[in-house]
């Protein structure tokens, strides 16, 4: 295999020496500094524009992100369903596939857990939580499997098919929220409370970090294990070079769904989090923006493990904090999505090598509908 | 059910179809450039939401056209994002194009909730009258359906005609598709690929942004953050439908439009039937066209990938 490889472009991004490894490291921090501080400072010139005060927009923020155990505990319980999703999606973009349907993923892996909690509400918690967690995943694993098999057999681009999902999933949502799950009493769309014995408690009271964040951490190992193992490598493999992969014998179509799939279940398991530990309820906007969110945490983190963390830890900040400033001083939140805009588009340039690297294989597997013109 | 059999009922879903077509019709059709030139623009849904905000917020106090005007220009100044990112720095196209989607989202959500006081005026238009023409518009039937829509409708079934023109019959349109499909080739006969990338990813600004525009000034009236609700995904769509041919792109937008407008008004025949159900209708429809449209249509073969000139 080792000759096979040394002809592709692959021997450079697997083997290449520690030293240049270590370059790397340093030159993409230093991009990366580099990136976050000119979003910031052309988000501070955006504030000025408007009237406001940058420093009083930043302090605000940085207050309502790391300034209390609630500032903290907002910020975490934010971060964490973003890296979750990003760590599903960047198996998803290391074999070379763009999924923006994580948000419909989540929607109805929300509607799982809450089924699956109010058909165990009698069982004791040890059981109703993980059956809860596990209903979850597979509801947004099912959630994918149709553009999963579209995009494995008829070459159906899965950005388009995935985000068709998330329509049917809002629609879905709306209709049982107005109707079959909804309380009699409730006015607004919204489920009977979150059954009890299936709620996540809070880790710090007076807070909403709850023991659903931990779920990130297991999420976070589980993907170092992925990328280790020898079926990760083949994956990674397909993502970089797929004919190379096929002539070694790994199927395409397995690749591609097995991959989605594996998305789509960390985001149906993001929907449990969010009913039985943040919200303890459904919602018709339980996903918020995490399914789109959690795409651009995974680019910005480069699919690697530790990237994606500290991407979804400055994203989740980026959000509570813009909400603190929302409500302290008035300045509209939708500052956290341009600055969080600005740090991707910022980091897109050719000279942040980690997303040099992810996006050859992106583009190595893209495709808007199958066949380009011969 | 006998409301299916009545031709006033068929005649209001074209009718509402190509209404809800019109915003489709600029955005896919800009689309189109870009995509024949090899440009794949994801910020479309960004171009058409700063679109929307700017013509309101110009339309507001002078008239509706100069706001129209300033809805394209809006987007083509987005658009100029992605030809300063990916067809000059060579940033991957679909990172660009998420990055300004959610670009257009922040900025539009920011400037409105900073320019709209709680209890103040909102900003809006109101909607434009139905322009007829004469004699068409009275013939039965046909008259109803076809023929009495606003300017915005006019104007894009005006530039179906023109862009079709453009693409196919003039030496832009065919240095367009040059570098799309060989960009090598392209440059080897002195076509200069970079710049006609970024006059056709201008173009696809300039029109997402009108169709944002139509879509305000023409059907809402007044903003709302994701007021575009994923139109420009769709339009996404439209084009894989239409194998990149700007009439295919024109008459999928319609079929779109026409199933929305299905949806609509069969919410008032079968009232048993869960509103969000036949709300699905067109996102089905869409789905199935994106499967079996996968079969048939060829995509431009130089489409998503940078052209890095050797010099």
């Amino acid at each position: 295999m080792a000759d096979v490889v040394a002809d592709g472009d692959l021997d450079d991004v697997r083997s290449a020496p520690p030293a240049g490894e270590e370059r790397r490291l340093t030159t993409s921090l230093s991009t990366s500094v580099f990136a976050v501080l000119i979003a910031l400072v052309i988000g501070g010139l955006i504030l000025l524009m408007s009237g406001e005060n940058p420093l009083t927009a930043y302090s605000a923020m940085v207050d309502g992100a790391f300034g209390s155990n609630f500032a903290l505990g907002e910020t975490l319980s934010r971060a964490a369903p973003l890296a979750i999703v990003g760590y599903g999606t960047a198996v998803a973009l290391r074999a070379g596939l763009i999924t923006i349907g994580a948000q419909g993923q989540v929607v109805a892996g929300a509607i799982g857990a809450l089924l699956t909690a109010q058909f165990f509400e009698n069982a004791p918690s040890a059981v109703a939580i993980p059956a809860a967690a596990l209903g979850g995943a597979l509801f947004g694993m099912a959630w994918v499997l149709i553009p999963a098999l579209l995009r494995a057999h008829f070459n159906v681009n899965e950005i388009l098919s995935t985000l068709l999902f998330t329509e049917f999933a809002a629609l879905l949502i709306e209709y049982l929220l107005n109707n079959p799950l909804k309380p009699p009493t409730a006015i607004t769309p919204q489920s009977e409370p979150y059954p009890k014995n299936g709620i996540l408690g809070l880790v710090v009271d007076g807070t909403r970090f709850h023991f659903g964040v931990f779920a990130a951490f297991a999420i976070g190992l589980a993907f170092v294990w992925w990328v280790r193992s020898d079926r990760g490598f083949s994956y990674d493999l397909y993502g970089e070079n797929p004919s190379l992969a096929q002539s070694l014998g790994i199927s395409g179509n397995r690749v591609i769904i097995n991959s989605l799939l594996i998305s789509g279940a960390t985001a149906g398991l993001v929907g449990w989090m969010q009913a039985a530990g943040l919200l303890q309820r459904v919602y018709v906007q339980i996903a918020s923006d995490i399914g789109f969110f959690g795409l651009v945490v995974a680019f910005l983190g480069g699919a690697t493990a530790g990237g994606v963390l500290v991407a979804a830890l400055l994203f989740g900040a980026l959000q509570s904090g813009g909400l603190a400033m929302q409500s302290s001083e008035g300045i509209p939140a939708s500052l956290s999505d341009i600055i969080q805009a600005l740090l991707l588009l910022g980091f897109s340039i050719r000279y942040a090598p980690q997303i040099i690297r992810l996006t050859r294989g992106v583009m190595a597997n893209f495709t808007l509908i199958g066949k380009r013109r011969a | 059910m006998s409301q299916l059999l009545e031709a006033t009922f068929w005649s209001a879903t074209v009718a509402g179809g190509l209404r809800l077509a019109t915003p489709l019709i600029y955005a896919s059709i800009g689309e189109t450039f870009a995509q024949r030139a090899g440009v794949l623009n994801l910020g479309l849904e960004g171009y058409m939401i700063i679109g929307a905000l700017s013509s309101l917020y110009v339309a507001d106090p002078t008239s509706a056209p100069l706001g129209f005007l300033m809805g394209g220009l809006a987007g083509m100044a987005l658009a100029s994002l992605m030809v300063l990112l990916s067809i000059r720095l060579f940033a991957n196209q679909v990172v660009v194009g998420f990055g300004l989607t959610i670009l257009g989202i922040g900025t539009t959500g920011y400037i409105f909730h900073e320019t709209t006081d709680v209890g103040g005026r909102d900003r809006q238009v109101s909607l434009p009258s139905e322009i007829d023409i004469p004699l068409l518009s009275d013939i039965p039937w046909l008259g109803d359906a076809v023929f009495g829509h606003s300017w915005y409708t006019w104007l894009s079934l005006g530039l179906v005609i023109v862009a079709g023109f453009v693409a196919s019959r003039t030496i832009f349109g065919l240095q367009v598709k040059a570098v799309g499909e060989d960009p090598d080739a392209a440059a080897a006969k002195g076509v200069d690929v970079l710049r006609i990338r970024t006059q056709a990813t201008l173009i696809s600004g300039f029109l997402g942004g009108l169709g944002g525009a139509a879509l305000m000034l023409g059907s809402v009236g007044r903003f709302q953050p994701y007021l575009t609700a994923n139109r420009g995904f769709i339009a996404l769509i439209v084009i894989i439908m239409a194998s990149w041919s700007i009439w295919g792109a024109a008459v999928g937008a319609f079929v779109f439009g026409f199933f929305e407008a299905l949806g609509f008004n069969l919410n008032n025949v079968f009232v048993d039937v869960p509103i969000e159900g036949l709300n699905a209708i067109p996102f089905f429809v869409a789905l199935v066209i994106l499967t079996v449209s996968a079969r048939w249509a060829r995509m431009p073969r130089g489409l998503g990938e940078n052209y890095v000139p050797t010099v």
